[in-house]
């Protein structure tokens, strides 16, 4: 696809390789200025960021109850483990 | 106070996930109407979705709707929302979903939610559940907006069986929107590759598979489930198999009936992509694999002995009644 730019896109895992940074490069990288900008820097009001400004509120945090009793397939080979795993699935109407 | 679900057209039909999301519309019961927005297809297929629960349909024919734009897509999107009154935007949980959602909402100035697992109405307001952490926690969200937007993972709800005698509207869009993208060349990916999201069996490989050729020992048993191949991060970086096979956090998300992981240890990372599958069976020759903490079914064993025999007993089943 091709746009005009300013653009923004997405990138996957797929696009390019992480390069290592060698130990100048982290002393360098580690002297660089950090700007830090306050809401009212670039003209927002301190209602309108944070929780005061999410439009999302968080009414509940969870961890989903698991049902995690895992049946294991036991048996003398790796084969006879196999066809026993695909009667277990039919009988349990998975197949 | 209408829903509008967004609707995939996927080789001449809805994505299974679609009628899912006509269904979780009509169940919430808004005042308004369930709308659906198809582009790309024509009046006809509008039958189907009205069947399946929509009250009324915006229907996308001009040439430019063939597939999907950003730029198009929420043009449009925003366009009928505000026109149906909508109150909730539900679009599918799939690349092209997650592209659309957010550009959407900051359209409407509308609160998103993306890789929800389950919509409620409840208290007069809508609540989104997902999981959040890495697949680890789920959190209900709610927004303090007029407008929600939100992706809705496959698999998470049903749809409603066909009326054929419901009635709906159709309403044709006309031209398309103009857009500032233009697409130069469009690859398929290797032919005849069933979509992940909608498969409803699928084997996926890891680590543990060794190399490249686990993949061929996996092949026949994703084709005798009617199935398709998945793969955990690490074969896909190593270059084992397409990137379009990963599952997992960086990857797809995944809510087949089976899923049957081969070699997988079971990172957090890979569950989010498919700790929803209805059944999860593990074969991995690692007994401490974190993957049978999640699984059904597990199998401690040597993959290249247990799976050509799974393959054949499947094959032997008797057909069923």
């Amino acid at each position: 696809m091709v746009t005009a730019l300013p653009a923004i896109v997405t990138i996957s895992n797929e696009l390019g390789t992480p390069r290592t940074p060698t130990l100048r490069e982290t002393m360098r990288a580690a002297r660089k200025p950090v700007v830090v900008w306050k809401a009212s820097d670039v003209g927002l009001e301190a209602g309108a960021v944070g929780a005061a400004g999410s439009r999302t509120v968080r009414t509940r945090l969870f961890a989903p109850v698991k049902d995690s009793r895992c049946e294991m397939i036991e048996a003398t080979t790796p084969e006879a483990q196999g066809v026993k795993l695909a009667q277990r699935l039919r009988e349990a109407k998975v197949l | 106070m209408s829903a509008l679900v967004i609707i995939e057209w996927v080789n001449g039909k809805p994505a299974a996930a679609s009628l899912e999301h006509l269904g979780a519309a009509r169940r919430l019961a808004l005042p308004g109407p369930v709308v659906a927005l198809l582009l790309g297809a024509g009046p006809a297929a509008a039958e189907i979705l009205i069947a399946h629960g929509a009250d009324k349909i915006y229907v996308g024919t001009a040439a430019e709707y063939a597939d999907y734009n950003s730029d198009i897509w929420v043009d449009s999107a925003a366009c009928v929302a505000r026109e149906s009154g909508a109150a909730l935007i539900v679009a599918a949980h799939t690349p092209q979903g997650a592209d659309l959602a957010p550009r959407l909402a900051f359209r409407l100035q509308a609160g998103c939610a993306t890789g929800c697992v389950n919509i409620e109405n409840r208290d007069g307001a809508l609540h989104f559940t997902r999981p959040c952490y890495g697949g680890n926690v789920r959190e209900t969200v709610r927004f303090n907006t007029a407008v929600a937007v939100a992706t809705l993972r496959a698999g998470t709800c049903d749809a409603l069986p066909a009326d054929v005698s419901r009635y709906g509207e159709i309403i044709d869009l006309g031209a398309a929107p103009a857009t500032r993208i233009r697409r130069v060349e469009l690859r398929r990916e290797a032919a005849g590759a069933q979509r992940l999201e909608e498969a409803r069996a699928i084997v996926a490989g890891g680590r543990g598979l060794n190399g490249p050729e686990g993949f061929k020992v996996l092949q026949p048993l994703a084709e005798v489930l009617g199935g398709a191949m998945g793969a955990s991060r690490v074969p896909c970086d190593l270059g084992w198999c397409s990137h379009a096979m990963q599952i997992g956090l960086t990857g797809k998300t995944v809510t087949p009936d089976l899923y049957i992981a081969v070699g997988i240890s079971g990172a957090s990372h890979h569950l989010a992509g498919c700790g929803n599958a209805k059944t999860i069976v593990a074969i991995n020759t690692d007994a401490d694999a974190a993957i049978f903490r999640d699984a059904k079914f597990g199998v401690v064993g040597d993959y290249a002995k247990v799976v050509p025999a799974l393959t054949a007993a499947i094959k032997a089943l008797p057909p069923l009644q």
